[in-house]
């Protein structure tokens, strides 16, 4: 029963946070209500019995990742958009609703009426299979060169970020 | 050495090709006859060691590299030394080596003399690969370079348009006998498998095949089209007499003593063929006869020094294909060779009379220079003498073997003799003229004018070239005269080649008929000369009451048949027409429109599709967003 | 239908992860804020990254979680590039409409 709640109540919190995302005007609000979807996010990982992935998750997306977008979002004292938060074009606009309609439609319905026939997949809820020491292990060997790469690009992304942002002569300029 | 004897005039043209803003003639000159000097030592060489060879083993091939591998198909750029391209490598590079200095003293005041010489040497180049080239293919890339050199040279001042037009005029009509080349070409490819000549020969059935449509007889046919062409034959000999537009050295080395050879060359090369194809050759002994006889006509009524050789060299060929086409292809030969020496030397001779005379071509202009160019005038007799067949001057040899084969072999008939002694006599009358209109009689030289003998190195030349004009006929004394004349000399010529020729019994014809007719045709010739002196030295009023009394016949052959005009009328023109039709018609109105409006219509698309590239980020992630909704749609309809 | 409420299975973890991505597409599609649109691709890898850790959970394969945490690492590169963009955008155009900037068109 616990499942249930936890499912259900992370569900709500993680869709009202993304619906917050794409329809409040104001980017800080936005940004917020991303927050509350990636903890929506963890506690739906914690329902699925991989609590460190859940950790990481909170720690990268709403300590990190959140706190960049807010930085940003207030560095440049962005106002409130107004009434017309969205691209102006009726037309098109009109297209991109219909064909995400479809898609959602396809997607969704497709996995709503194939929900009875997951039945046969029962997860082992004693299995040990997201602890930190089965997934490091998997991740040293099998994505070793993964692994390297990532750390690399880690390295690069950095230098990037502080060579596209720089201001020429220092902080102190002008 | 071979490589030497082959690319030294190349070599010569590159380096001159290079230079060729250079204004030095003599160095120009220099550097042009010492490559065709080179080459003729070489070629020297080489004919002593073919010398010493047993007869029947005398052949020498060299394969540079494999030219063309396709499926069956075979060439390599390959090169053979045997007796027949050996004695026209000798007759190239040595008359060649002669032109080119004469070249040197004629073209001094010329402005671009590193460029003529450029062209001589790769036109000599182009003529070695024509006659050294073991398969057809090799030969037609010297065929059409010379054709090429040929177009240069005539239309070398081209500034003048009547010079260009000539060159065009030559190039095209060679054009129309190279197609028929190429035909051949192909026939033969199809018919044997091959193109290289010794297997041809090898392949030929022995029996010879009547009838017109047997493949062999086709390609003889196409091959003759091609020889047509190069050689000026009827109907397409109207190129040559237009192409004295070009330097004279130009007409003794290319339209005269060479190039306009190669038809002859190439039907003696291919000799087993054509006798294989018996009613081939009747139409090229028929062709060469008429020739001959129509343009020793129109050579009667001409004024042009040049035209005169001109016409008489068409005339002259006409006699070698008569000899081909009765199947002597010795005799042939024979009168290529000594043609080239004597025709070389009378357009030498003419372009040293030209050189005095300050370009002034009409013979109207000259007579009585043998006082002012004593050499030049006793060569030109030398010259003259060969041409109308004094006897034992060269060409009486060679023509009397002509017209002896041409009545007693078994593919000649009288007739054919007949037209040929008609042409030989109008032959004498006409250069007899020409020897009374320029050199003798009274002088008619306009006042302003000073005639002088020619410098050194264009006398040269003309004295080497006179003397084997009177002695080069002892190498090809017919049969049946050498058996009387004292030391019995033989027919080294027909024995040289002899074991590259396909056989054709002969027989052994009465010594006292051939004799019989050449007593006719000597004393034809000897009062036809002796008339044209008494028309144009001792009573120079009597022409003009000749041509009064023939003046149709008269105007007929001074318009030369108006075949040219006839050309113009009834293909030229309406060809004209044709393409203006098409170009205006068919062209602009059908083509053009078709492809502009195909082009509209893509134009019109991408401007509409290019409404698609908005530069909206948003509307291209839509269209991604579409894709991947179709693409659904299709996985899970399916 | 009912009963299918109460018994959470590998369906329900999907349909949420579908919704999520669903509705961070159409803030990509619709938003004109450069800032909105950055956040909603990071809603759409986050209903990735649940679709990968519900199967690695219903499958018992541990290889989802791994590649969940690719994900996130990746994830945050991205949108520290992403945000360097934007702060270069705003600094030299002080503008963050993402009409402003149709450079591409053809």
């Amino acid at each position: 029963m616990a499942e249930v709640v936890i499912f259900y109540v992370f569900s709500a919190v993680t869709l009202f946070g993304a619906l917050g995302v794409i329809l409040h005007p104001n980017p800080i609000i936005c940004a917020l209500h991303l927050v509350a979807t990636m903890c929506g996010i963890a506690g739906l990982f914690f329902g699925l019995n991989a609590p460190f992935i859940a950790a990481v998750q909170l720690m990268v997306y709403a300590g990190a990742v959140m706190v960049l977008f807010l930085f940003v979002v207030m560095i440049f004292n962005l106002k409130q958009e107004g009434k017309h938060i969205f691209s102006p074009g009726q037309f098109t606009n009109g297209l991109k609703v219909l064909f995400g309609g479809m898609f959602a439609g396809l997607l969704l319905s497709s996995i709503l009426f194939k929900i009875n026939n997951f039945g046969y997949l029962t997860p082992d809820k004693a299995a040990p299979q997201f602890e930190v020491k089965n997934i490091a292990k998997v991740m040293f060997t099998d994505y070793v060169f993964s692994f390297e790469i990532l750390g690399l690009l880690l390295l690069v992304i950095p230098i990037g970020t502080v060579a596209l942002s720089r201001v020429r002569g220092g902080t102190h300029a002008k | 050495m071979f490589y030497v004897l082959l690319f030294a005039p190349l070599l010569g043209f590159l380096i001159n090709g290079f230079r060729f803003r250079s204004t030095n003639a003599k160095l120009a000159g220099t550097i042009a006859s010492g490559a065709i000097l080179l080459s003729f030592i070489s070629a020297l060489f080489y004919f002593g060691q073919l010398i010493k060879m047993p007869a029947e083993a005398r052949s020498l091939s060299f394969i540079l590299f494999d030219w063309i591998q396709v499926g069956d198909f075979s060439a390599q750029m390959g090169f053979t030394l045997d007796p027949l391209s050996m004695v026209m490598t000798l007759i190239i590079t040595g008359v060649g080596f002669l032109i080119h200095l004469f070249s040197v003293g004629y073209m001094d005041h010329d402005e671009r003399p590193a460029k003529y010489f450029a062209y001589l040497n790769f036109f000599v180049f182009n003529m070695l690969l024509l006659v050294l080239g073991n398969n057809l293919l090799v030969m037609f890339v010297g065929w059409e370079g010379v054709g090429l050199c040929s177009y240069l040279l005539i239309g070398f001042w081209f500034s003048d348009p009547e010079k260009a037009a000539a060159g065009m005029k030559a190039f095209i009509t060679n054009r129309i006998g190279d197609a028929g080349f190429l035909l051949g070409i192909f026939t033969i490819f199809l018919t044997f498998g091959t193109v290289t000549f010794t297997e041809i020969a090898s392949s030929v059935p022995a029996e010879p095949l009547t009838g017109w449509t047997s493949p062999i007889t086709l390609a003889c046919l196409f091959l003759f089209i091609g020889a047509m062409g190069k050689s000026a034959q009827i109907p397409l000999y109207v190129w040559l007499p237009d192409a004295m537009a070009g330097p004279t050295p130009v007409s003794a080395l290319i339209h005269a003593a060479t190039m306009v050879t190669a038809g002859v060359y190439m039907i003696i090369r291919m000799n087993v063929l054509f006798l294989a194809a018996p009613n081939a050759m009747m139409i090229v002994a028929i062709v060469g006869a008429l020739t001959a006889l129509m343009a020793a006509t129109i050579g009667l009524a001409q004024n042009d020094i040049k035209k005169v050789l001109a016409y008489s060299t068409v005339s002259q060929l006409g006699y070698m294909f008569l000899a081909v086409g009765v199947g002597a292809f010795g005799a042939g030969l024979a009168h290529l060779m000594t043609h080239a020496f004597f025709k070389a030397l009378m357009f030498l001779g003419s372009g040293s009379v030209i050189h005095a005379m300050h370009e002034e071509q009409d013979m109207r202009k000259m007579g009585g220079l043998k006082k002012y160019m004593p050499i030049t005038h006793a060569t030109f007799v030398c010259g003259w003498l060969a041409i109308i067949g004094f006897p034992f001057f060269s060409g009486f040899f060679s023509k009397d073997e002509i017209l002896w084969m041409s009545f007693h072999s078994p593919r000649g008939h009288w007739l054919l003799w007949v037209v040929g002694v008609i042409a030989a006599m109008f032959t004498a009358f006409y250069m007899t003229r020409l020897m009374a209109m320029t050199f003798w009689g009274k002088s008619r030289v306009p006042e302003s004018i000073h005639p002088h003998e020619s410098p050194v190195t264009m006398t040269i030349p003309l004295i080497v070239l006179g003397f084997l004009s009177v002695f080069a006929g002892w190498l090809c004394v017919p049969h049946g005269l050498g058996s009387v004349l004292p030391g019995h000399p033989h027919n080294f010529l027909d024995q040289w080649i002899h074991p590259l020729m396909g056989k054709l019994e002969m027989g052994h014809g009465s010594l006292g008929m051939e004799f019989g007719l050449m007593g006719v045709s000597l004393v034809l010739v000897f009062a036809s000369a002796f008339m044209a002196y008494r028309f144009y030295v001792v009573d120079p009023s009597l022409p003009q009451k000749a041509q009064a009394r023939v003046k149709g016949l008269y105007d007929l052959v001074a318009n030369k048949y108006w075949v040219d005009e006839g050309y113009f009328k009834f293909i030229i023109n309406p060809l004209v027409r044709l393409s203006r039709h098409l170009w205006a018609d068919v062209d602009v109105k059908l083509i053009d429109r078709a492809t502009y409006s195909i082009s509209d219509l893509f134009k019109n698309a991408g401007g509409g599709l290019r409404m698609v590239q908005s530069g909206n980020m948003q509307v291209y992630a839509l269209y991604i967003l579409i894709g991947v909704v179709v693409s659904l749609f299709f996985l899970m309809a399916r | 239908m009912l009963s299918n409420l109460f018994s959470i299975g590998i369906g329900h973890y999907l349909f949420v992860s579908g919704a999520l991505f669903v509705m961070g597409m159409l803030g990509v599609l619709l938003r004109k804020n450069i800032l909105v649109i950055l956040m909603s691709i990071e809603l759409m890898l986050n209903a990735v990254n649940v679709a990968f850790v519900t199967f690695a959970y219903y499958l018992n394969d541990v290889n989802g979680a791994v590649i969940v945490l690719f994900v996130i690492a990746i994830a945050a590169t991205e949108a520290a590039v992403g945000l360097a963009l934007v702060v270069l955008l705003y600094k030299n155009f002080k503008e963050v409409n993402i009409r402003f900037f149709e450079h591409l068109k053809g």
